[in-house]
């Protein structure tokens, strides 16, 4: 087994060599993200840091009210995520993604800690957090995916909805296509992640332990339980996105509100 | 008259208008009442932006008004059960609005949503292009590749599927050449004679109205300003309104 070749923070501030491509690139093309290219650096740097300590602090102190704050805190981030990124502007969104996506994690990280990891305590943070961290990225895509195509989706086939409507469709017939147009988009990434998985990027699991020179086969099954995981995730926050959006999109009487487009 | 087929008692809407972030809203239809005779043509009739579109998705339900009532065969549709009013007073919209596929999938869906079970949907489809006056050769064609008439014309036959009591047509030939446009007329006509429909049809055209309607409503910036049978209408305008619009002086345009 080879050596474990450590960081400085000397080598990471040379590391900002890499950015400053970035930085020349979007001046010399004029693509007016210069001030997005600070900003994202210095996040990365300070939110790593913090993250960081606040895990440590997490990890030490192994209490199950600090792992739920710091998951409540990761599903909030994401349902903003996903919210902000849902091009309809109408109230009701934030609540759409952050229900979807609560509904994709905990359904996938209750099944999970009952059956499979089975980890004693059930929220020992070294396991929860890492992984639900990886779920609920995944959910969150699947979520904003899903939304903003079935509205869109919703929007160019507006007249053929209505004219489904008008003949007596429920508002579930009348959407039906949408719908599964919406749910689709939403799943691609993943099943497309299933499909590639080790083959382009390692997933993250993985490449820790390489580096840090002690990749295990537990790792290994690890991330395949992962890869399943995300994609549970990713269908229950889908279909619950889906059906929460449609419910919004029509009233009880079988209406396109098309404001809500 | 005696009870009439469809009617609206001062039914008034209203909305916000396309585009107009944060104003408020505005009436699109006000104290709207008319009356339609079962197996009657009713026309109604008014400059574009009158409010007649939405005066008809009203009368299939697929909006609300604010105020007054809409009565079929004197009940008031919000009481009964929204999918089984829209199958009793089906709509053809201004654009046929088809779904990508066969004529047969568009008029096979329409008879799907109206409980038709799927071994005889392909014999009572081809009924309702026959009615729509398309032959069966129509059954297996690319709707969307059709000409704009005969996509009308699948649209009025998947109307059909469900059997309405009420066929609601919205200009149904704004988008046809004159000799197409004429066909529609006549298959208007056909529907009322062969299968006793009462219809309800909107147009800006003068000619058209005087040419199928019974009677008409004349409808000015959301109000109901004339009522009556359409040679009385044509003959003895009553409104001022009424007048210029059918010397043709008023097409299109707001007063
Ligand atoms: N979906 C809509 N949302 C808001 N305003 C609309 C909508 N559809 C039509 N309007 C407005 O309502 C008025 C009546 O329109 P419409 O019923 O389509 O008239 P017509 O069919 O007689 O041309 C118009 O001023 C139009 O701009
Ligand atoms: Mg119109």
């Amino acid at each position: 087994m080879t050596g474990y070749f450590e960081l400085s923070w000397l080598d990471v501030v040379i590391s900002l060599v890499l950015v400053g491509v970035l930085l020349i690139v979007s001046l010399v093309q004029r693509l007016g993200i210069g001030r997005g290219v600070f900003a994202g650096a210095i996040r990365t740097f300070v939110q790593l840091m913090l993250i960081g300590y606040v895990l440590k602090f997490v990890f030490d102190l192994s209490k199950w009210y600090w792992v739920l704050l710091m998951l409540a805190v990761m599903l909030v981030v994401a349902a903003r995520t996903a919210a902000t990124r849902d091009e309809c502007r109408q109230p009701g969104r934030m609540r759409i993604a952050g229900t979807a996506i609560v509904a994709g994690v905990v359904v996938t990280m209750v099944t999970v800690v009952a059956l499979v990891i089975r980890i004693r305590p059930w929220y020992l943070p070294q396991i929860l957090i890492p992984i639900s961290g990886m779920v609920i990225g995944n959910t969150m895509n699947a979520v904003s995916l899903t939304t903003s195509r079935f509205r869109s989706e919703m929007g160019h086939q507006r007249g053929q909805v209505e004219a489904a409507l008008a003949l007596g469709a429920t508002s579930t017939q009348a959407s039906a296509r949408a719908f599964r147009q919406g749910m689709k988009a939403g799943l691609v990434p993943t099943m497309n992640a299933l499909m590639v998985v080790g083959l382009v990027q390692l997933p993250g699991m993985m490449s820790g332990q390489i580096i840090a020179g002690v990749l295990s086969v537990q790792a290994v099954r690890y991330q395949i339980v992962v890869m399943y995981m995300i994609a549970c995730g990713a269908a229950v926050g889908s279909l619950v996105a889906a059906v929460l959006v449609r419910r919004q999109l029509f009233t009880q009487r079988h209406q396109l509100r098309s404001e809500y487009l | 008259m005696t009870k009439p087929k469809l009617a609206t008692e001062r039914v008034t809407l209203t909305r916000t208008r396309y585009g107009a972030d944060g104003s408020p809203p505005e009436p699109v239809l006000c104290d709207v009442s008319l009356e339609v005779a079962a197996g009657e043509v009713f026309g109604i009739i008014g400059p574009s932006g009158a409010g007649k579109t939405s005066l008809l998705r009203l009368l299939n339900g697929l909006e609300t008004p604010d105020r007054g009532r809409i009565l079929l065969d004197g009940e008031d549709i919000s009481g009964l059960d929204t999918i089984d009013v829209r199958r009793r007073v089906g709509m053809v919209f201004q654009t046929p609005a088809l779904f990508p596929g066969t004529v047969g999938e568009n008029v096979g869906y329409a008879l799907e949503i109206a409980d038709v079970p799927g071994a005889t949907r392909e014999a009572k489809g081809l009924v309702c292009l026959d009615r729509a006056g398309l032959s069966d050769d129509f059954w297996s064609r690319d709707a969307l590749e059709l000409s704009q008439g005969e996509q009308q014309r699948v649209a009025i036959a998947r109307a059909l599927a469900a059997e309405p009591e009420v066929l609601l047509l919205d200009e149904p030939t704004s988008a046809l050449d004159p000799s197409a446009a004429a066909r529609i007329v006549d298959l208007v006509g056909s529907l009322r004679r062969d299968l006793g429909m009462t219809i309800v049809f909107v147009t800006h055209l003068m000619e058209q109205a005087r040419r199928i309607c019974d009677r008409a409503l004349v409808l000015v910036e959301g109000r109901g300003v004339e009522e009556g049978e359409v040679a009385a209408l044509f003959d003895a305008p009553s409104s001022e309104f009424t007048r210029l619009f059918i010397q043709g002086r008023l097409d299109g345009g707001r007063r």
